[in-house]
């Protein structure tokens, strides 16, 4: 019952009492009415007797037995009864009419006869109608006298018409029963339809809202509360429907407004970028120049004095250069073009290999720097760990004053952490938050350039992200710093041993050298170096130009490329310079370029690439293993 | 109960017809006797036949014609001489008076015959229907001998005197109670005041008292008040009267034939004065004896009581 609808509910609401009234009433009336007929019969056999008696009264005494059987005629002819006859005091017939069953002519002698299963029998006493006396000295009562019946009137009922008449009462009452209840049935359909059709298309417009659409509405065309009901909900839906669409628009402004603010920052952002890589494409060049003029003109100095100054200058050119590669790995950091190289990489050479480099930094500033390798394998992309392991050990050299720097690893729960402390100034605790920030430099409000740009930590956070490796730091001031970061360890399987590339400075025999830039300085320093390396360089500012100088020649041992040249792109040339000569000429690229666009070409065509300014060492280390 | 009313009625209607008759006598002895049937109807046919049965001794002096009024002969048989005219009922008695012949009536009520023939001769003579009222009180003296009084209701035409009842009724040791009627309305506001200080209600021959109508609620209160009713015919007794003293039309006619036959016989010729029926009868209703329990001697025991000659 609990899942009932509303129009079973209100069927069963209208049914069930209408059915129990219509039975009791139909059970109730019929039965009276039988009743009611069945009295009616007795009263009227009573009556029709009581009829008989009187009338019979002159006879019987009179003994004049054709008026009683006139009586009795007309008894049995007006009436329903069946047979009716009279009988004397003594039981003799004094006149009879119908069909007077045997049994009881012959009861009759014996007593007055009783009904029998057929019939109602009734039986008045035919007396003398009593008269009051009006004599009030009689002293007889001769009322005693009249009680005594003269003879007896027998009216006998047929069961037959009552019979008759109880199946039609009963098949009206039931027929009336029957008729209320499909009336009842139907009303009940009709109202709960009514009711339930309303309600139900209500739920459904529910159901609807709940989806969604809430342009959906009931159509108002019940009546009284239901009518209440469907227009209160349209107005709901209404409401809801316009709170809906300017909560739409809002969002939608602050959408626009978002956009455009994300829009301005995107564009100031590459604004930013782009301004970095003219900046830094622009200055490159010189700086390239100098670099290598200065290379080449150390080799040529005779005196100290000279030597001195070629020294001096190197080591502002170093530090310039520097600089330009943070600035440049930041640049390259943001622009989203590097991907990490995943493998297994020897923890211990890493480290070491930090420690080698920085040792002669430390020992300038009197610190100690230790490094307590384990050998460990790690999952990690050798070249990326090993900037920010250097990062770090350049920053805590540069913050320590005395003391020393140690550079550690530790297991810890599958992981290999690598730490590196130092005894340095601290950081205070409201610069913790900001210490990865680009050109951060706590206490270094006068920019002095010999403490860095402040771009080596947000590299190494940079780098930490992109690799998905925790970085942490802690920090006590004037007690020191540790930054720590967690690798996964590697597999053994995984593992393959490789010689760390230790690039020796190789012996060239005049090997022949392709360099192309369209920057003349920066070819000049180029092909300067090389020549003073023992190569045997050969200058073109553009493809063109190469191919003239190469014909009738022997083909270039390597190809020494600047990316961006006047009218093709450095891959380009070298792509036509080895169509052209049918072989596949080692070469490499130089560019001062670090757009993203830019980067990932060069990524994409395989070779390997070199930005401006570019380190002599690292230009010398490059050709040595091309040329190998 | 339509014969019944039918013959109550008849002296009433023979009367009106014979106003006109006027009777005669001869001084010779008849020679034929012409009986007139009022009509052929039974009672008449019955005494016309005691008649000529009582006669047929006497068949060599004596004639004996039957006619019926209206019917073949009946003129002219009564026109012949030396006849005797014995007409029965009042029809014939009317028809008969028309002519100058002897009378002697018979079947006619005391009072119609007067009526026929108000001024009474030798030649003319009669016996009458009803009983004499003596014989009325006696037999509620035999039947009822605890009865103290005996109730008559009279109708205006007043076939009875009351002073002829009063007489009768005290010599009969009987107090007479008689109401009057006036009119037709108050038979039964006369009967209520009448029947609580009777023992018996004697009736007599009246259209107002006793008829169709009236007949049956006037038994009936009766019963009522239980008092029985005396009456003057069979019919009577039938309705539901107690008991009745009258004489059949066999027994009239047996008084006619043996008046006739001692006039034949007598040396000198002369009809006998009009004479009550010397002949009767008694009847009684049992049932209604047995309804209203009251105990009556039997039919036989009544007459010889009476004195009634046995009759036929």
């Amino acid at each position: 019952m609990k899942n009932w609808g509303i129009q079973a509910r209100m069927t069963l609401l209208a049914l069930g009492p209408a059915t129990l009234i219509a039975c009791l009433l139909a059970i109730y009336f019929t039965f009276s009415r039988i009743g009611d007929a069945e009295q009616a019969l007795r009263d009227l056999g009573m009556a029709t007797a009581q009829h008989l008696a009187t009338s019979a009264e002159y006879g019987v005494v009179s003994g004049n037995k054709v008026i009683l059987q006139n009586i009795v005629n007309g008894t049995l002819k007006k009436g329903q009864a069946r047979f009716a006859l009279v009988v004397d005091a003594q039981g003799n017939q004094l006149a009879q009419s119908g069909s007077t069953p045997q049994e009881l002519e012959a009861g009759l002698r014996i007593q007055p006869p009783r009904a029998n299963e057929r019939d109602y029998v009734f039986v008045v006493p035919v007396q003398l109608g009593k008269v009051e006396l009006q004599d009030p000295f009689a002293l007889e009562d001769t009322n005693a006298q009249a009680d005594r019946p003269l003879g007896w009137a027998v009216v006998a009922m047929s069961h037959a018409s009552l019979v008759e008449n109880k199946k039609r009462m009963l098949l009206a009452g039931l027929g009336i029963a029957l008729g209320g209840l499909v009336i009842t049935i139907l009303i009940a359909f009709s109202l709960g339809r009514g009711f339930s059709r309303p309600v139900r298309k209500l739920s459904q417009v529910v159901e609807e809202l709940g989806r969604g659409n809430l342009s959906a509405r009931v159509a108002p065309n019940s009546g009284g509360e239901l009518l209440l009901l469907q227009k209160g909900f349209n107005r709901m839906a209404e409401t809801l429907q316009a709170n809906q669409t300017d909560l739409q628009r809002r969002i939608q402004e602050a959408t626009v407004d978002l956009e455009a603010k994300k829009d301005e920052a995107e564009q100031a952002n590459r604004d930013k970028s782009n301004f970095l890589a003219a900046v830094s494409h622009d200055l490159r060049q010189p700086m390239h120049a100098i670099g290598l003029f200065s290379a080449t003109l150390k080799q040529r100095v005779s005196t100290n004095e000279q030597a001195e100054l070629v020294q001096r200058i190197e080591d502002s050119v170093n530090a310039l250069q520097i600089m330009f590669d943070e600035l440049l790995n930041i640049s390259r950091l943001d622009s989203g073009t590097l991907e990490p190289r995943l493998e297994a990489c020897d923890l211990a050479a890493i480290l070491k290999q930090a420690g080698q480099t920085f040792q002669p930094l430390a020992e300038q500033k009197n610190l100690r720097l230790r490094v307590r390798a384990c050998p460990a394998r790690v999952t990690c992309d050798a070249m990326l760990l090993s900037r920010i392991i250097n990062n770090l050990t350049a920053n805590a050299i540069r913050y320590t004053g005395h003391g020393g720097v140690l550079i550690g690893c530790r297991r810890r729960q599958g992981c290999w952490v690598i730490q590196v402390w130092d005894t340095g100034i601290g950081i205070a605790e409201e610069h913790l938050p900001h210490i990865f920030e680009e050109y951060y430099q706590i206490g270094n409000a006068a920019r002095n350039r010999a403490q860095g740009i402040g771009l080596g930590l947000a590299i190494v956070q940079r780098i930490a992200r992109l690799l998905g490796y925790p970085l942490e730091v802690r920090s006590r001031p004037g007690r020191g710093t540790v930054f720590s970061i967690t690798l996964p360890a590697a597999s053994d399987a995984s593992f393959e041993r490789r010689t760390s590339v230790e690039r020796v400075p190789g012996q060239f025999n005049g090997e022949r050298v392709l360099v192309i830039d369209d920057d003349f300085a920066a070819l000049e320093s180029t092909v300067a170096l090389l020549a003073s390396w023992g190569l045997t360089p050969i200058s073109a500012e553009s493809g063109e130009q190469a191919l003239d100088c190469l014909q009738n020649e022997t083909a270039p041992s390597l190809i020494v490329c600047d990316y961006r040249l006047p009218h093709s792109s450095g891959i380009d040339v070298v792509r036509m310079l080895r169509e052209h000569l049918e072989m596949q000429i080692p070469a490499m690229l130089i560019s001062g370029d670090t757009g993203a666009e830019a980067v990932a070409a060069m990524q994409a065509s395989g070779l390997p690439v070199l930005y401006k300014p570019v380190r002599p060492a690292k230009l010398r280390a490059l050709i040595t293993s091309l040329l190998r | 109960m339509n014969e019944l009313l039918k013959n109550l009625r008849l002296p009433w209607l023979l009367l009106l017809l014979v106003l006109q008759a006027w009777p005669s006598l001869g001084a010779a002895a008849p020679r034929q006797v012409v009986v007139v049937l009022s009509d052929a109807s039974a009672p008449y046919q019955e005494a016309a036949r005691t008649i000529r049965e009582g006669l047929e001794g006497e068949s060599a002096k004596l004639a004996i014609r039957v006619v019926v009024v209206g019917g073949a002969g009946a003129d002219e048989a009564m026109a012949q001489p030396d006849s005797l005219l014995v007409p029965l009922g009042a029809k014939a008695a009317q028809l008969a008076a028309k002519s100058n012949q002897p009378i002697f009536a018979a079947l006619v009520a005391r009072q119609s015959f007067e009526k026929l023939f108000p001024s009474t001769r030798h030649s003319i003579s009669a016996i009458y229907l009803d009983q004499p009222i003596s014989r009325h009180l006696q037999l509620v003296r035999v039947a009822q001998p605890r009865a103290r009084s005996v109730g008559v209701v009279l109708g205006p035409t007043q076939s009875v005197s009351q002073a002829e009842l009063a007489n009768a009724a005290s010599s009969a040791g009987l107090r007479l109670s008689a109401v009057a009627l006036s009119g037709d309305g108050d038979l039964f506001s006369s009967l209520q005041t009448l029947l609580p200080n009777v023992d018996a209600l004697l009736l007599f021959p009246d259209p107002l008292v006793v008829n169709r109508s009236s007949l049956q609620n006037l038994m009936l209160t009766t019963y009522r008040q239980r008092v029985p009713v005396v009456g003057y015919s069979q019919n009577l007794v039938d309705a539901g009267a107690l008991v009745a003293v009258y004489s059949t039309p066999q027994q009239i006619g047996q008084q006619v034939a043996e008046s006739i036959q001692r006039m034949l016989s007598a040396r000198h010729w002369e009809l006998p004065p009009p004479a009550y029926p010397k002949y009767f009868t008694i009847k009684t209703n049992s049932s209604v004896a047995r309804s209203l329990d009251i105990e009556v001697p039997s039919e036989a025991v009544l007459a010889q009581r009476m004195g009634a000659g046995a009759g036929l």
